[in-house]
């Protein structure tokens, strides 16, 4: 244990108070509100998008990318967006084409890198790397990852490079004088130049196209604020002034007039535009998630950022014409993105990223209602080449996970799918046709080996994968409105069977079982909660609830999860 | 795992019972006051009661919702450094010297460190509960670190 784990462990001498009849009884507040979003509604989002032709691959899910060619005549709007992604367990920097194809590493090295920013005639990188003595150094390469070199050297936070608009210098944040403070230095690495100086922390310069000024973040006044200041450094004014909100990530729009930034002033993170003297401030991003780190298009159309809207934190565009949001890399971990500047130049080769897709499970049934099988496969996708045959083993490097059917009417649907708890599905992956009517739904385990089941159910339709819902009121607390996920012990003395009957007059009824052991044997007697549902278009609906005690078979129990059938199932 | 089937088997009081007190102890040492916590604790379980099974991972949700609600209340009490130099401030050694500490840190090195030194998060996880990316939490805690370190040090001098 080291010295600090040692001092944290000192915590657990504070006596905790007990707040959960506080929780029970208290209406929540009007504060902002901090809720998830249910990850399928990023997949189908992203899918549709997809689908809808708009052209943002989700590279992720697509196998390897085609190796990148060289682009002798670069068009315009072809410019590429510079990124940080967490892959193979390091953070390395990679581009990618506005529109979410041609993905391409760009290093490959030991310790982590972030913060890309370029050059701006677009052929130079520069970037923060982690040393291997914990500090971030600037360096820079070419736009394709080669020809690298460090710009800064010793026992400092030296990162967040901004290129000036002519491409002599780089501003960059250093915290070799005790506390962050902007610097700048000749594009060489040369005449490294403090530009601010105070107790507090100055963050993310961003310089104007002129090149007169650059705005930045301080706390200087208690909290984070946009700065201004003439790019010697002086004339140092306070842009946004709020003392109640945090103001940060500042970034020039290409035609100098305005800035965007990130402001919690209403609740939560939150992309922002204002004029370059701090008028005219409008929310131009509306998520309960955390949104920051703009970056602008080069023709000032769209806004690049980073969210944590789908779950993890991932980018996206945002177009301030018509305001949609677009998932550019989707399920990969992306921070800090950087658009490249005007026309681009060839990029040159550059390593693609290799991905393996694996198909873990497989099962078949008719989920169209045309009479013919179609084929579902759970693919797992893994960075690097690996092997499939996991013989049980996790894989250390699970990028993604997908659902694949092939119709048998001759169409694919491939979708993205992030429903696994905990970012594992057991893999148990069933067709049953809970109503019916032909249709077959999709029964899929979400939970990992260790866990008994947690199995949500699909309609899947040829545009998409959807979870079914539990309509209201449910049977709380044990089914509960909303997606039709059911089962889940937590314990060994509780266990959640999921049984699908047909009845004799052809009625079909799914029976979920809570059963909990009130005994001190395996037999029981246990307390069992029975919820029966019945499958009306996409809801399943409560028809009936029953409680009993019983007893099973001291030789097994209750009958329980199996990992090779998911459910009693009467309904094929 | 275990959790995550917490909230389909009526089960937000198991997770209170196995998590609020470690969830408080790491809002004290976050904000320094334990009116704080125990009002972020609260308003975090009513809220998701309130979303029942909506939230697919109860454990992950109700720590970041706290750990939000606390920084949202520190900001709105204009005191984004806690009032830790209080001498009235009641709290036994040891853990006074170590929140001492930490109050010198900014909001986001001390969120930092907390969940990753007490409860033993990991950078992605904690970027998901704090809201920031893993390559400014990596920073924050390499900075943090260094920084508290000093601070204890000088507390023993």
């Amino acid at each position: 244990m080291t010295d600090l784990e040692e001092q944290f462990r000192t915590l657990d001498r504070l006596d905790a108070p007990d707040l959960w009849p506080e929780a029970q009884k208290r209406q929540p507040g009007t504060r902002a509100p901090t809720r998830p979003r249910h990850p399928l509604a990023a997949a189908v989002l992203a899918f549709t998008v997809a689908a809808a032709g708009v052209g943002l691959a989700i590279w992720a899910f697509r196998g390897p990318p085609p190796a990148p060619k060289p682009r002798p005549a670069a068009t315009p709007g072809s410019e590429r967006i510079a990124f940080a992604a967490y892959f193979n367990g390091r953070w390395q920097i990679f581009s990618v084409d506005a529109d979410g194809s041609d993905i391409a590493q760009l290093t490959d090295l030991s310790t982590d890198q972030f913060y890309p920013a370029w050059s701006p005639d677009g052929t130079r990188i520069a970037f923060s790397a982690q040393g291997g003595d914990g500090f971030m150094q600037i360096w820079v390469m070419d736009a394709s990852g080669g020809d690298l070199e460090r710009l800064t050297r010793g026992r400092a936070w030296n990162y967040l490079p901004q290129w000036s608009p002519d491409g002599s210098r780089i501003a960059f944040v250093s915290s070799r004088d005790g506390n962050e403070e902007v610097f700048v230095m000749n594009a060489d690495g040369s005449e490294q130049t403090r530009l601010t100086d105070d107790p507090d922390e100055d963050l993310s310069p961003a310089w104007s196209p002129d090149g007169d000024r650059i705005a930045f973040q301080s706390n200087r006044e208690g909290n984070n604020d946009i700065y201004v200041m003439s790019a010697d450094g002086s004339q140092v004014t306070n842009l946004t002034n709020t003392a109640a909100s945090g103001e940060f990530d500042p970034a020039w729009s290409p035609d100098g007039t305005r800035i965007a930034f990130v402001s919690d002033r209403d609740g939560d993170p939150e992309i922002y535009v204002m004029d370059e003297d701090g008028s005219s401030v409008s929310r131009v991003t509306r998520d309960a998630a955390h949104d920051r780190s703009p970056a602008w298009s080069p023709d000032g159309s769209a806004i690049v950022f980073e969210s944590d809207r789908a779950g993890t934190v991932g980018l996206f565009v945002l177009n301030l014409d018509g305001g949609t949001v677009l998932s550019l890399t989707d399920v990969a971990e992306a921070c800090c993105p950087a658009w490249q500047p005007g026309v681009p130049q060839e990029t040159g080769a550059s390593p693609g990223v290799a991905v393996t897709r694996c198909t873990q499970a497989t099962t078949s049934g008719d989920f169209d209602g045309d009479g013919t099988t179609d084929e579902a496969e759970f693919i797992e996708v893994a960075s690097g080449s690996v092997s499939c045959d996991r013989d049980g083993e996790v894989f250390e490097n699970l990028s993604s996970q997908e659902v694949l059917v092939r119709f048998g009417s001759g169409q694919t649907l491939e979708q993205p799918f992030t429903d696994c708890q905990g970012g594992l599905c057991a893999y148990v992956f069933t067709a049953t046709d809970l109503d019916g009517n032909g249709r077959d739904e999709l029964a899929i385990d979400l939970t990992s080996a260790a866990a008994i089941g947690l199995v949500e159910f699909y309609r899947v339709d040829p545009d998409a994968v959807r979870a079914l819902v539990i309509a209201d009121p449910g049977d709380p607390p044990f089914v509960r409105p909303g997606p039709a996920i059911l089962g889940g012990g937590f314990d060994s003395g509780v266990q959640s069977p999921i049984v699908c009957r047909v009845n004799e007059n052809g009625s079909r009824e799914l029976i979920s079982i809570h059963a909990e052991n009130v005994g001190d044997r395996l037999s029981g007697p246990w307390k069992v909660h029975t919820t029966t549902m019945v499958l009306q278009g996409d809801r399943l609906v409560v028809t009936s609830t029953g409680d009993a005690e019983s007893s099973f078979p001291e030789t097994t129990g209750i009958p329980s999860f199996s990992k090779t059938s998911p459910f009693e199932n009467g309904c094929f | 795992m275990v959790q995550d089937a917490l909230v389909t088997a009526g089960g937000l009081e198991q997770l209170y019972r196995d998590d609020g007190a470690r969830l408080w102890r790491a809002l004290v040492a976050f904000s320094g006051d334990r009116e704080l916590a125990s009002d972020a604790v609260a308003e975090a379980f009513a809220q998701a009661i309130g979303r029942g099974s909506h939230l697919r991972d109860p454990q992950r949700w109700v720590w970041r919702a706290a750990f939000r609600i606390a920084a949202g209340e520190l900001k709105d009490r204009g005191r984004f450094r806690p009032p830790l130099a209080d001498p009235g401030y009641e709290m036994d050694q040891p853990p006074a010297g170590l929140v001492a500490g930490l109050s010198r840190l900014s909001p986001n090195q001390r969120a930092a460190l907390v969940l990753h030194y007490y409860v033993g998060y990991a950078t992605k996880e904690i970027a998901g509960i704090i809201g920031s990316s893993p390559a400014t939490v990596r920073v924050h805690l390499s900075q943090g670190r260094k920084r508290l370190r000093r601070i204890l040090e000088e507390q023993d001098d």
